[in-house]
């Protein structure tokens, strides 16, 4: 006897589809989701909420990473996240950090799905092919299109992915001056501008109002419901289903497994913090990569004594992240013509815009190569947070009216326009999660120990696609560029520790993303992803999970009808 | 969303080996209810009146008032660390820097100068703060916080008590998004 057909974990951009596939399909779901349930009446435009400090994560006192990052010694360092540096937490609530992001959508590329094929090995990575094709998920990014409601204009260029539909459902959101200067120079260059789509509504939909560019969007939730959030685009309706119950502020710390291997039950500490168990026929982690890694590896059974769906030892490995640089140039008014000058002022457009020209490389500086995304857009409006950065000079900590003058040069004399690559960050042995054998949560439980190691390819491709971006911005007129490749990682940009493929050894899922090991337990958060592509990650963790969850509806007979439990 | 954006870290600053903590842990949890009586004029509940007067004296050394510009008092400073570091999700070990930061300001200030950091000429507080901030591990990490509280004090909604009128965004032509907070959905209500 069970409780629900199907109990989802985490409630983000993996656990939505799902339980709106299934729920719509009359099947009972629970979502369990650590964080509040907040909804568009509790997301402002307030800088101290939204990225001073930790409203949407956790109190990294009581829950949070050890980082382990590359000393000069060619060692490893580790660090609890709780004493300084990035944390890894990205949006601890219903709908998780689906309502934080930018929403700038791109799919991957067909040759995406098989790097290696294309590319061949690279020493030191851990490259692999996809078991499945473009083709399989290419109409479930269309129907995201739909669902999650995405807007853009679809432009011919070089590396478009095949479509099978003409164009977007929604038409772009509004569009920033500054998107037609990029324009002019990308004619100029002989390069293809490629309107940016975004996974925000530019009419009313389902309930939903279009955007209200009130140019706070990124890292903030979305106050208009115009944000295809996992909450506001698709749980939301699950709800409405009728078959659908959230359970916000629970944390699960156990998938309980029978002799068999099956999962029986997840175990979680309810808001109250006492301890329940829900049984399920299927169980779903969507809890995002690092921390569905730690789920499984904390949940030993009696066939699974290396943690579920872990008898090869593969869970947590491949962990990967986005690879990246990043540049801001700087538009000093007086020196643009005054209509330039004025157009740079509007804020609430958006830029929109990015180039694919160096997805792929073949030259000679390069070779034959996998390349990458460069996105245009303005520096990010948090005041505190520009202003911050000017308290130093060289290492000289500023202040007086020295300071008060270059902060009001700052804001007042200059627009700044920025780009960010994104490359692949190649799977690599140095890069996974594990328990941390000494740190434990509040829960006692132990806590991910993350290894954080970068490919040195990946750097070289990111140095490639910022001078490009550089290029880009000084010839757009910026007086200066200042920009960056890194090797940290960006936290709210993680994938893979749950491989999926078509050997078992060494791979955790199925290419349906059900564990190998385990027949009624799936994973369709990005922790499937073998290599993450060189945009973005939301977009196919979004179709993904509507893939795998018509996989599961076939795998429970199909829609339910009625309420006898019959299907057809 | 774009990786950039950095949260006020509230262990960065942190100083390690440097005094033992001071009565701060006594006073930690302070209720935020209390806050809302506050004005800059009126009482503060959690700094001592001396601690208030060396915090509002240094605060409007690093970031005076200008003919056209607002300095510290302006923009509501003092008053805002004072919530900023008591409000009861704020970090007790940010809290406790901050407050052995005023003791250690006050005792170099008693050694060289024999009086309190708030008579001291122009030319001796800057002489003093650029030694500390130079000089001394600490002395920077506490100047480089206190400097972060002024911008959230200067550029924060209004909501949290600084930038009143919205001074700070005026002064730097910054235009804030919308909706903004009401009191009701601020940081530690949510």
């Amino acid at each position: 006897m069970v409780d629900f057909d199907v109990c989802v974990v985490g409630s983000g951009a993996g656990g939505g589809p799902v339980a709106l596939t299934l729920a719509e399909a009359g099947f009972s779901v629970l979502v369990l989701e650590k964080g509040p349930w907040l909804t568009e009446n509790d997301f402002y435009k307030d800088e101290i909420a939204c990225c001073r400090r930790n409203t949407y994560s956790r109190n990294l006192r009581e829950e949070f990473h050890v980082v382990e990052k590359r000393n000069k010694g060619k060692g490893w360092t580790a660090k609890p996240t709780y004493d300084g540096g990035r944390d890894f937490w990205n949006g601890n609530m219903v709908g998780g950090s689906s309502n934080l992001m930018s929403g700038f959508f791109h799919r991957l590329k067909p040759k995406d799905f098989r790097l290696l094929s294309e590319f061949g090995p690279i020493d030191g990575a851990n490259v692999a092919d996809w078991p499945i094709a473009y083709d399989d998920l290419e109409p479930y990014y269309a129907k995201v299109e739909r669902e999650v409601g995405i807007s853009g204009r679809v432009v011919d260029h070089p590396n478009l992915e095949p479509r099978s539909t003409n164009d977007y459902p929604y038409p772009p959101t509004a569009e920033h001056p500054v998107a037609a200067w990029f324009d002019d120079l990308c004619r100029r260059k002989e390069l293809h501008s490629i309107p940016v789509a975004r996974a925000i509504l530019s009419r009313p939909a389902n309930g939903r109002s279009s955007c209200q560019y009130s140019g706070y969007c990124g890292s903030y939730g979305c106050s208009s419901g115009a944000k295809g959030s996992s909450r506001a685009a698709l749980l939301n309706r699950a709800v409405a289903s009728g078959n659908c119950e959230i359970r916000p502020n629970c944390h699960v710390y156990h998938l309980e497994s029978d002799t068999s291997g099956r999962v029986l039950s997840a175990n979680y500490y309810d808001a109250n913090g006492v301890v329940q168990k829900v049984r399920a026929d299927l169980f779903v982690v969507a809890c995002q990569a690092v921390e569905t890694s730690r789920l499984l590896l904390l949940s030993r059974g009696p066939s699974h004594p290396n943690g579920l769906a872990n008898r090869h030892d593969q869970v947590g490995k491949n962990l990967i992240f986005s690879g990246g640089g990043a540049g801001t140039g700087t538009f000093l008014y007086d020196d643009l013509d005054p209509e330039k000058a004025a157009q740079l002022k509007i804020r609430g457009p958006f830029v929109n815009r990015a180039l694919q020209d160096w997805y792929y490389i073949d030259n000679d500086e390069m070779g034959k190569t996998k390349g990458g995304t460069i996105e245009f857009l303005f520096r990010h409006p948090n005041p505190t947070g520009r202003a911050i950065q000017q308290k130093w000079e060289s290492d000289r900590l500023l202040w007086g009216h020295p300071l008060k003058n270059k902060l009001h040069r700052y804001f007042t004399s200059a627009g700044y326009l920025r780009f960010e690559t994104f490359a692949d960050w190649l799977p690599n042995e140095n890069c996974n999660v594990t328990l941390d054998t000494a740190l434990r949560d509040k829960w006692n439980a132990p806590v991910a120990r993350i290894r954080v190691g970068k490919h040195p390819h990946d750097l070289k491709i990111s140095r490639y696609l910022a001078r490009k971006g550089y290029q880009m911005l000084t010839d757009l007129g910026a007086d200066t560029v200042s920009w960056g490749v890194s090797s940290n990682p960006p936290g709210n940009l993680m994938a893979g520790g749950c491989r999926f493929g078509n050997d078992p050894e060494k791979s955790v899922l199925d290419q349906n993303c059900r564990a190998h090991d385990v027949e009624n337990l799936y994973v369709t958060d990005g922790s499937f992803m073998p290599t993450g592509g060189s945009v973005p990650h939301t977009w196919t963790i979004y179709a993904n999970a509507f893939r795998v969850a018509d996989k599961m509806l076939l795998e429970l007979g199909g829609e339910k009808v009625g309420l006898s439990g019959e299907r057809n | 969303m774009p990786p950039s954006i950095s949260r006020l870290d509230r262990r960065k600053f942190l100083l390690r080996g440097g005094a033992a903590v001071a009565a701060a842990t006594a006073l930690a949890g302070l209720p935020f209810a209390l806050r809302k009586e506050m004005t800059k004029e009126t009482s503060f509940v959690f700094f001592s009146s001396q601690q208030q007067q060396a915090i509002a004296a240094l605060q409007e050394h690093l970031f005076p008032k200008g003919p056209d510009s607002p300095g510290a008092t302006d923009i509501g400073a003092a008053a805002y660390l004072e919530w900023a570091i008591t409000v009861p999700e704020s970090d007790p070990d940010t809290r406790n820097t901050i407050v052995n930061g005023i003791g250690r300001l006050q005792d170099a200030t008693m050694e060289r100068f024999d009086t309190v950091f708030p008579e001291l000429e122009f030319m001796q507080k800057e002489q003093l703060l650029r030694y500390l901030a130079d000089e001394t591990r600490w002395g920077r990490l506490w100047l480089s916080l206190l400097l972060t509280y002024i911008f959230e004090a200067l550029l924060s909604d209004p909501v949290y008590g600084g930038n009143p009128d919205q001074v700070g965004w005026r002064w730097l032509e910054h235009q804030p998004g919308f909706p903004r907070p009401p009191t009701d959905k601020t940081y530690g209500k949510l």
